[in-house]
């Protein structure tokens, strides 16, 4: 028992900071890839190919974490940059594919009139198609979030760092109460990122829905 | 004025032009209703107006001025446009679905919001109860409301509306028509509205323009239309009812006489006894010309009453005003079983009184000297 409060206060708190960073910064870098992805897909030139991009992604997301891992390895070296660099691609798919589902299921009435009314192609993007949309791209970041959050504790076969580190080293060590820490932390973070972003729609649902 | 020239429009994968050839000049301040089967072409040439749709052939001008040398958003920013679905921005207050046009036009703040609300008054909505309310929280009246709001907004000379009053109840439509026609009488503008509802197209229309397959049947005045059928398809169109659509055409102001005699409230009862040998009834006004209702001078001479004559007022349970149609004026009869109804100027004072017979002569005339 004495053991398990030592991990949770010296341990723990610099780990739990480290998968923080890590989710943070590829969560934001798949969301500032992923989102302008989903928007180019929409415009009208590209739109026929949008569903045939979309599908190999998800050809792609099918291929399991560890394998991503492992190819990213490859290229990539080990640490934390490729880490980063391989989680950001893992979460790419569910932002863009709900900016596209957000964006395409807008009434198309409501653009329309835009049009009609004489607002210009990137105002009608701005002012109208991304706020409607962003209910829809919020729940594709949710899911992304869950997914980094748990994929990078696996990362930590290429040195990420964070709380896969705990999770390995009870596995190796024979300890299985440091990989259940590990995996419980790692768990109520990616409750904490779902909650949290969650709270942002029923925001914005109490506002116009 | 919009002048259409030679316009064709050819969509991919159809073996026939939706628009084909059509020519067609809608006068400054007019109304041009486009009317027609479903699909036969009446939303393709509206929205080649605003460049929603790019012609296949032909020029399409505003003022003289071919529309392809605007910039699109700039020409679509100076014409009011209003669709059935309205098209209202879920995510913007009423004030702020209303102000998107001023505000693109760079005007001032305290402009825009004196602008909205007088808005809002025009088209008889609560600018208080309704300006920070959310689309989703007003009736489908109030949206259409709202829409024509919001197409008006930066005082357009042109307007499009395409079925604009189609997703409402018969009752809000005609309510809104007469305050949309009533509201043009004032602005004037320069209307390209779209219905496939002939007797609304003969209630808005200074023109109308029959189309089928692509084609301008008939571009003419209602009443042409109603009386001088070009051919079997316009008369089909119009329907066997001609005489019924003709009462929706003519006002109450071109045929209200006042006959009747009237009568002062409180004057004295001499009047009375004069009105005795040449009328049944007359009509009581107020000092100001307001209407008080009516006396039966027959029954006050009866009872030997006539110095009491305005113990004997009876009030009309509806009255008229002067843009109501002969429809409106025949409803009214035949609900309140009335023959004769008092019209009302834009004040509420009394100006005329229509009754069935010259309801019925006037239509019979307008028949005769129309369709020789
Ligand atoms: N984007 C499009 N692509 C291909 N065909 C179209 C397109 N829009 C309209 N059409 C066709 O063009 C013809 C005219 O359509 P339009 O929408 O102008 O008819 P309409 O008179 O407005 O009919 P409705 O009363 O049903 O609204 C129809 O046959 C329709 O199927
Ligand atoms: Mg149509």
């Amino acid at each position: 028992m004495n053991e398990i409060i030592n991990i949770l206060l010296y341990d723990a708190p610099e780990l739990v900071l480290q998968h923080l960073i890590i989710v943070t910064i590829a969560l934001t870098s798949a969301i500032f890839l992923a989102v302008p992805l989903g928007v180019l897909l929409t415009r009208e030139k590209l739109k026929p190919y949008s569903n045939k991009i979309i599908a190999i992604l998800n050809t792609a997301q099918g291929v399991p974490s560890l394998a991503v891992i492992a190819i990213f390895l490859k290229f990539l070296g080990i640490g934390y940059f490729p880490s980063i660099v391989a989680l950001c691609l893992y979460g790419l798919l569910p932002i863009a594919q709900n900016t596209i589902a957000g964006i395409s299921n807008i009434d198309p009435d409501i653009l329309e009139s835009a049009k009609g009314i004489g607002l210009s192609k990137n105002k009608v993007l701005i002012d109208v198609e991304l706020p409607l949309a962003f209910p829809v791209i919020i729940a594709g970041i949710q899911t992304s979030a869950v997914l980094i959050v748990g994929t990078a504790a696996i990362a930590q076969l290429i040195g990420a760092g964070g709380l896969g580190k705990l999770i390995f080293t009870g596995i190796s060590q024979f300890r299985p109460e440091l990989t259940i820490i590990g995996a419980i932390l790692s768990a109520l973070m990616a409750i904490v990122f779902d909650r949290g972003l969650g709270s942002i729609n029923k925001r914005i649902e109490k506002k116009y829905k | 004025m919009i002048k259409i020239e030679g316009v064709s429009k050819y969509y991919k994968g159809m073996d026939r032009p939706a628009v084909s050839k059509l020519d067609l000049e809608i006068k400054e301040g007019e109304i041009c209703v486009f009317v027609g089967p479903s699909g036969c072409g009446k939303t393709t040439t509206m929205k080649m107006i605003n460049r929603i749709i790019e012609p296949t052939n032909g020029i399409i001008s505003i003022d003289g001025k071919n529309i392809l040398e605007f910039d699109a958003d700039e020409l679509r920013l100076g014409i009011g446009y209003v669709i059935q679905k309205v098209g209202l921005f879920p995510h913007y207050t009423v004030f702020e679905n209303i102000a998107v046009v001023p505000k693109l036009k760079g005007w001032k703040e305290d402009k825009v919001m004196s602008r909205v609300r007088e808005l809002l008054d025009v088209v008889d909505l609560d600018p208080d109860e309704n300006m920070y309310k959310y689309p989703n929280q007003l009736s489908g009246g109030q949206k259409q409301r709202v829409g024509v709001a919001r197409a008006m907004a930066a005082n357009p000379s042109v307007m499009l509306m395409d079925e604009p009053f189609g997703a409402v109840d018969p009752i809000t439509r005609n309510q809104l028509q007469n305050e949309f026609l009533a509201l043009q009488k004032k602005v004037k503008m320069t209307i390209c509205f779209v219905t496939h509802d002939i007797d609304e197209a003969i209630k808005m229309g200074d023109k109308i323009a029959i189309m089928n397959n692509g084609k301008l049947v008939q571009y003419d005045t209602p009443e042409n239309i109603l009386f001088s059928p070009i051919n079997e398809f316009v008369e089909e169109f119009v329907g066997s009812d001609r005489a019924l659509k003709v009462l929706n055409l003519l006002r109450v102001s071109s045929i209200m006489e006042a006959y009747m005699p009237t009568i002062r409230y409180g004057s004295d009862s001499s009047q009375i006894n004069e009105f005795y040998n040449n009328s049944n009834f007359a009509i009581v006004l107020n000092d100001d010309n307001k209407l008080q209702g009516y006396i039966d001078i027959n029954r006050i001479v009866e009872k030997k009453n006539v110095e009491k004559w305005c113990d004997y007022i009876r009030t009309y349970d509806i009255c008229l005003g002067i843009d109501s149609t002969l429809k409106d004026a025949m409803v009214a009869m035949l609900e309140n079983d009335m023959k004769t109804i008092p019209v009302l100027d834009d004040e509420k004072k009394y100006i005329g009184v229509v009754n069935f017979d010259m309801i019925k002569s006037h239509v019979g005339r307008e028949y005769e000297t129309t369709i020789e």
